[in-house]
């Protein structure tokens, strides 16, 4: 009997230690179209920082748009709904994804000239000879005094043997052209792989600040620095001689926070056109339903104190006009050969 | 004078000899003790080495990320120590698991790998029930690429609190069954999260000491032992089934649940000794 008593204890503690997990979970939520909308219009509204850099009123828009949600819509009509309510927020960092669509708003870079033909570049000025560096990552181009280094995306992996084999081969050139136009961001870590080649000194480069709790206003500020790379040898930085950035609309994201950064590089020019913000880092979430979506949980800021989520000047401001087109002319590839070339250290 | 003070001197050394031969003998005999019991100790403790497989289910819900609570099949492996004195258990425990979370309606899955290493000291109480305190060191890590700037979510936790263990031998048919039950609540804990409210930077995770009000966490364990045939007397087989829970309070009414079902169904036991 009492070993009974005994066995009959283990099985109700094995059986209350092995099942209460689900009193500590929240509840699995929703699919309906309304929990769906929900999830959205809740994950934007406790995590978004720009409501009021954008002057959105995101209550009244949970208003408007939730008045289209019916129980029996469709994927698709619920998926144009949501989209039409993020549309508002004005952000390409702010994507809702399925395994039908993305919605994206891509106005920001409507308004501004496309500043760069890649098709020019390859045929009039690089005959079609560049070099592919690290699977393409970086394209590279000879012009016997610069070297000319295109990186097509942040979302491609800078790795340290690619930065050694730029710098080192720069080594004996007037400067670089780091030509970033049309660079649509991806990861934040490859703008310190690259940046920190370029100074021998920590810098200052601005101000981010970090949702932290679901008001608007919960943020943490952090200061942004570059801090130098640690060289075995002198030709794993460039740091005498000067570089230009250049930037078009289409950087974004960061891209946007590299040319920000780079502007306080005392031998980097950035020249070419505003580039075209994204100045908020995006956070994912997935919905019950299994779509995605990010929204930026981040501003930040130059040293001045201007928010870069509408973009970064640059230093130099050229736009290449529609007759240098015509012309087969990259007027602002152009400036910065010359700028290389006429002054050995650039004024910042 | 001379002569009587030479005497006295060869006295007190010869004196001294025989109090140092008789001191020398006496820790002797202490050492010899000593060792005595050491090795009736030794003679009476067991050791055991046993490895298990089999699978885990594991339910992993981070609201930070999303409400959605995320189950997967992992492979699990298992490695156990245990030295049985007359008074004591000594548990060395290492356990990883790794596998796929996904929703059936998610766009891409997420790999995750888990991996705990614990420890325990238990006190026997009669034949059956001991008691003691246990250390455990547990990592989880979830990547999926799709999330971008939050690709990659983890926890890292270093917690102590009490364990019991209960064993029993069973004979059936005239064969000795055995059946473990171990339970382990840990306490306090010291770790970190990442990422935490906001997904994007490291500097907003949670991290530091974890009291009770905000970190729980549950290790429970059944073991069956099967009788070993007679061509491997130092071998025999056991079945268990371990639930390791987590549940840590993220602030903002958020809050990390982990939760690994493991059936290990293969096993070896090596008695050493």
């Amino acid at each position: 009997m009492k070993n009974l008593y005994k066995y009959l204890v283990i099985c109700v503690l094995s059986l209350v230690s092995f099942a209460c997990e689900q009193a500590f979970m929240s509840p699995t939520p929703k699919t309906d179209p309304e929990a769906v909308f929900n999830q959205v219009w809740n994950f934007a509204n406790e995590k978004y920082t720009f409501f009021d850099y954008k002057k959105v009123d995101w209550d009244a828009a949970k208003t408007k748009y939730k008045a289209r949600i019916t129980a029996n819509m469709d994927e698709e009509a619920l998926f144009k709904v949501c989209n039409d309510m993020l549309y508002e927020l004005k952000d390409e960092h702010v994507n809702l994804v399925s395994k039908f669509n993305i919605s994206r708003n891509p106005e920001v870079f409507l308004d501004y000239p496309t500043n760069y033909d890649g098709d020019i570049l390859t045929r009039y000025y690089f005959n079609g000879r560049q070099q592919y560096l690290d699977g393409g990552n970086f394209r590279l181009f000879d012009f016997d005094d610069v070297l000319y280094v295109n990186y097509r995306s942040f979302s491609d992996a800078v790795t340290k043997e690619s930065m050694d084999y730029i710098c080192k081969k720069a080594t004996n050139k007037k400067g670089i052209v780091l030509d970033l136009r049309q660079n649509g961001g991806g990861s934040v870590a490859n703008i310190y792989n690259i940046a920190q080649r370029f100074t021998d000194k920590k810098i200052y480069a601005g101000l981010s600040y970090a949702k932290i709790g679901p008001g608007r206003e919960d943020l943490k500020k952090d200061s942004l620095f570059i801090s130098p790379f640690k060289a075995d040898t002198a030709t794993q930085k460039f740091t005498q001689k000067p570089i230009v950035v250049l930037t078009n609309r289409g950087c974004y994201s960061a891209t946007n926070f590299f040319a920000m950064m780079a502007k306080e590089i005392p031998n980097v020019t950035v020249v070419g056109g505003k580039t075209g913000g994204g100045g908020g880092v995006p956070a994912t979430t997935e919905l019950s339903n299994g779509w995605t979506l990010r929204v930026s949980t981040t501003r930040s800021f130059d040293i001045n104190g201007n928010n870069i989520e509408g973009g970064v000047e640059p230093d130099i401001r050229i736009d290449i006009s529609a007759a240098d087109k015509s012309k087969n002319k990259d007027t602002i590839l152009d400036y910065a050969l010359k700028l290389i070339r006429t002054k050995p250290m650039a004024a910042n | 004078m001379k002569q009587k003070l030479s005497m006295i001197v060869v006295l007190l050394i010869l004196m001294a000899i025989k109090a140092q031969s008789q001191g020398l003998s006496v820790l002797k005999k202490m050492n010899e003790k000593r060792v005595e019991k050491r090795d009736n100790r030794w003679a009476e403790e067991k050791i055991f080495k046993q490895t298990l497989i089999g699978f885990a289910y594991q339910t992993t819900q981070n609201t930070n990320f999303s409400a959605n609570q995320y189950p997967g099949v992992l492979l699990s492996a298992r490695g156990t120590s245990i030295r049985e004195t007359p008074k004591r258990f000594y548990h060395f425990d290492n356990v990883i698991s790794a596998g796929i979370l996904s929703l059936p309606e998610s766009i891409a899955q997420t790999y995750t790998v888990n991996t705990r290493f614990s420890h325990s000291i238990l006190r026997k109480i009669n034949p059956t029930f001991a008691v003691g305190s246990q250390v455990s060191a547990v990592f989880n890590g979830r990547l999926n690429l799709n999330n971008e700037n939050n690709a990659f979510l983890m926890e890292a936790v270093l917690d102590l609190g009490p364990r019991i263990k209960f064993q029993k031998e069973i004979n059936l048919l005239q064969k000795a069954y055995g059946i473990e039950y171990g339970l382990a609540v840990p306490l306090i804990g010291f770790g970190f999260t990442a990422p935490s409210f906001n997904t994007s930077f490291d500097e907003s995770n949670t991290k530091g000491i974890f009291l009770p009000n905000k970190y729980q966490r549950i290790q429970s364990e059944l073991m069956l032992k099967f009788p070993a045939g007679k061509r491997f007397p130092n071998k025999n087989f056991k079945m268990g089934y371990h639930w390791d829970f987590m549940h840590l309070d993220l602030g903002n009414n958020r809050s990390l649940n982990n939760a690994v079902h493991t059936l290990s169904f293969i096993g070896s036991i090596k008695k050493i000794k």
